[in-house]
């Protein structure tokens, strides 16, 4: 193909067999650049272009300006307007389905993404507590300020029954409730109950590998500051009320 | 009882004597031009206006060929002297009789105001930067009259603000760093940058050389001129200064001005502003600069008029970059506290936190989100939280965490330690602790902070 043609669509449009909307532009055939058509009106009147092609530069597209072109704007919308109320399938128009495939890609976007955030674990929620076999103890004492004793100097386990029990529990769920340390804690027993003094140890257990754990999580500061917060956080009317200035502990060994 | 306190008799003599003085001469003030001055520009004109506690609110001016002319200038008193900078309006500086008064209410002085308001009002910049050799010229010249009547030059101290600042330092250079002290509130920027150190000033210029920068990025000058230079919220933007050109002036001058009112809130002395040496902001804010075992006992440095307590440790160390950051109005001070955040979450966790201190109905919250923060297993990370008011002791503390991720899973913070230690770290103050928190992103988690104990990790 060596020449190219160029019609106006308001002067001659039935000798080209050409689409309206190619009308408008200037295709350059193999190697063209601009023709020169700008230079002259009468050119551009003419349905078929007979001006020479320069034929140096590669496929550039350039647009023909028609002097005159009052109804090109409202002709496209028209047409674009008709094109999208056509009928896909049903009652289905274009831009029905133009609108509904957005809005589900958006929807599978955002679905996605939601079931990517509330899915997710965090490996630390998962643990498996059966490999926690190695055991640690801490040992030591606290005062009870709002129980009455009895002023005797020998050990009274049996003295109430039910205040060693209270206390065992108050400590495990005292453990029980630390994020940290709940899933090593393992045991709390009262040793001795003498006057408002009480002597308690704790049992934890940790997996073979523990060096860390026992240097940060499982140390002496987290075990005792986690229980000693928790005492000056009680209420100072419970009958279990343990004084928290009482309160010692150290790393101690299974007796 | 006429006087409660010794503080009430000042005032009484100062309005007493104001009064006798005021009726014997006439009170001068700094020349007040307009914008046509400014258009057609005006000549230089030199005038010092004399300020002492006997007339803190009515300036004499001084003869500069006969200073001692005037009665109240007195030698055996530490002479200020205040240099306004550019004056595009040609207004007199709104805050320079409040400098003045808070300068004599804190000492016993000879203010001395430079008003060179005819030179310094002129809508060609270029054309002021020219004339500020010239009242170095007229300044060395009067200070000259002085020391021939037995002035000492060390106890001169010059406080100059933009431009002024570098005609501090034009003069001080005219006596070979014998001034006793020279106080730039953000120097000039513009014409100066780049200059050698005898075309600006430079910390040879006066014994002790302190430096403010708060606009740097704009009229103010970036690098470090002093032994000490100050970098108030990192020396470029003043929280509260407008951001745009919509607000007018005070876009282009609020951030330069807070200089000065940083330094006239730092002579009240009511919330002292620790300024901590750092190579950058960035570190600052990082909480990686906040020990100051350098000075020794004195600690770190405090801001503006009392700075001079560090100038023999200042002047050995030849140069400190110092930052701190400010509220956005007076009080300016912010109360800091080191935050270190010990967790044990096995993989690692980026984030923000902020933190609200609560004692009864007062509540204050820092947020530290300069960046986000990388907190690995059992790696202690130490962050500065800068709360505008002080709220002690802490009744309630609050954390939050924050990814900042809109979409994606809601993370946890696993803080085996919470640590908050009250700055200045050589105030000693105790620190207060938190023991196991699980921090759920976006949610807030209340306790009561305990005394921080011993700690082997």
């Amino acid at each position: 193909m060596d020449d190219l043609e160029l019609k106006c669509l308001d002067e001659v449009s039935d000798n080209n067999n050409v689409e309206n909307g190619e009308m408008y532009e200037e295709v350059s055939p193999g190697n063209g650049t601009c023709s020169s058509h700008h230079a002259s009106d009468i050119t551009e009147g003419r349905p078929l272009l007979t001006s020479a092609q320069v034929a140096e530069n590669n496929g550039d597209h350039c647009s023909v300006r028609c002097p005159t072109l009052p109804e090109t704007k409202p002709r496209v919308l028209e047409r674009l307007k008709k094109e999208l109320n056509e009928t896909v399938v049903w009652k289905i128009k274009v831009w029905m389905a133009i609108l509904i495939a957005f809005v589900f890609i958006v929807s599978v976007i955002l679905l996605f993404l939601f079931l990517c955030s509330d899915h997710q674990e965090d490996v630390d929620d998962q643990y498996d507590a059966s490999s926690f076999v190695v055991p640690l103890f801490f040992r030591g004492s606290f005062t009870l300020a709002n129980q009455s004793f009895v002023q005797d100097s020998t050990p009274q386990p049996n003295l109430d029954d039910g205040l060693p029990k209270n206390l065992q529990q108050k400590l495990t769920d005292i453990y029980k409730s630390s994020h940290a340390l709940e899933r090593y804690f393992s045991l709390a027993t009262i040793n001795t109950l003498r006057n408002a003094s009480v002597q308690y140890q704790l049992q934890f257990k940790m997996p073979l590998e523990h060096e860390q754990l026992t240097h940060y999580t499982l140390s002496r500061e987290v075990v005792y500051h986690v229980l000693l917060q928790h005492l000056l956080d009680q209420d100072t009317e419970n009958s279990l009320y343990i004084e928290p200035s009482s309160l010692n502990m150290e790393v101690g060994k299974w007796n | 009882m006429l006087c409660r306190s010794s503080r009430c008799c000042w005032l009484l003599a100062t309005v007493l004597a104001s009064f006798v003085v005021c009726k014997a001469q006439p009170c001068e003030n700094i020349t007040d031009l307009d914008l046509k001055h400014s258009i057609i520009g005006s000549t230089l004109q030199v005038r010092l206006l004399l300020y002492t506690r006997v007339n803190a609110t009515c300036g004499h001016l001084l003869d500069s060929e006969n200073p001692f002319s005037e009665p109240l200038l007195n030698v055996t008193r530490p002479t200020i002297f205040i240099i306004h900078g550019y004056r595009p309006t040609g207004s007199p500086p709104i805050w320079m009789n409040w400098v003045v008064e808070a300068i004599l209410a804190r000492k016993d002085v000879n203010a001395i105001v430079v008003d060179w308001n005819r030179g310094a009002t002129n809508i060609n910049y270029l054309k002021v930067v020219e004339n500020t050799r010239r009242v170095a010229v007229n300044l060395t010249h009067f200070i000259q009259k002085l020391q021939d009547e037995g002035v000492s030059l060390s106890s001169i101290h010059m406080i100059g603000v933009s431009l002024g600042a570098h005609i501090a330092g034009f003069t001080g250079a005219n006596f070979n760093s014998n001034i006793g002290r020279i106080t730039a509130l953000d120097p000039a920027g513009p014409s100066f940058t780049g200059k050698l150190p005898e075309d600006r000033l430079d910390k040879t210029d006066a014994q002790f050389v302190d430096v403010l920068h708060t606009d740097m990025d704009s009229l103010g000058f970036r690098k470090p001129l002093g032994h000490i230079d100050f970098y108030a919220n990192g020396g470029a933007d003043q929280p509260g200064c407008p951001k745009t050109i919509f607000s007018g002036s005070k876009y282009f001058k609020c951030d330069h001005q807070r200089s000065v009112f940083l330094f006239l809130y730092s002579l009240n002395n009511t919330c002292p502003i620790t300024a901590y040496p750092c190579s950058s902001y960035s570190d600052f804010l990082d909480g990686k600069c906040l020990n100051c075992t350098q000075f020794g006992s004195a600690g770190c440095p405090v801001f503006g008029y009392d700075v001079i307590r560090w100038k023999d440790s200042l002047v050995k160390m030849d140069q400190a970059m110092t930052y701190f950051t400010t509220n956005k109005e007076t009080p300016f001070c912010k109360t800091g506290y080191k935050v270190d955040i010990l967790t044990w979450n096995s993989e690692a966790r980026w984030g923000y936190i902020s933190i609200t201190l609560r004692k009864g109905d007062q509540e204050t919250t820092a947020e530290i989100d300069h960046k986000s923060y990388k907190f690995e297993q059992y790696t202690e990370n130490s962050l500065l939280a800068q709360f505008d008011r002080d709220v002690q002791p802490a009744e309630k503390i609050t954390l939050k965490y924050r990814t900042g991720n809109v979409f994606g899973p809601r993370y946890k913070l696993r803080v085996l330690r919470i640590r908050l230690t009250p700055l200045p770290l050589e105030h000693k103050l105790r620190p207060l602790c938190r023991y196991d928190l699980l921090l759920l992103e976006n949610k807030e988690v209340t306790f009561r902070p305990i005394p921080c104990e011993w700690s082997n990790f």
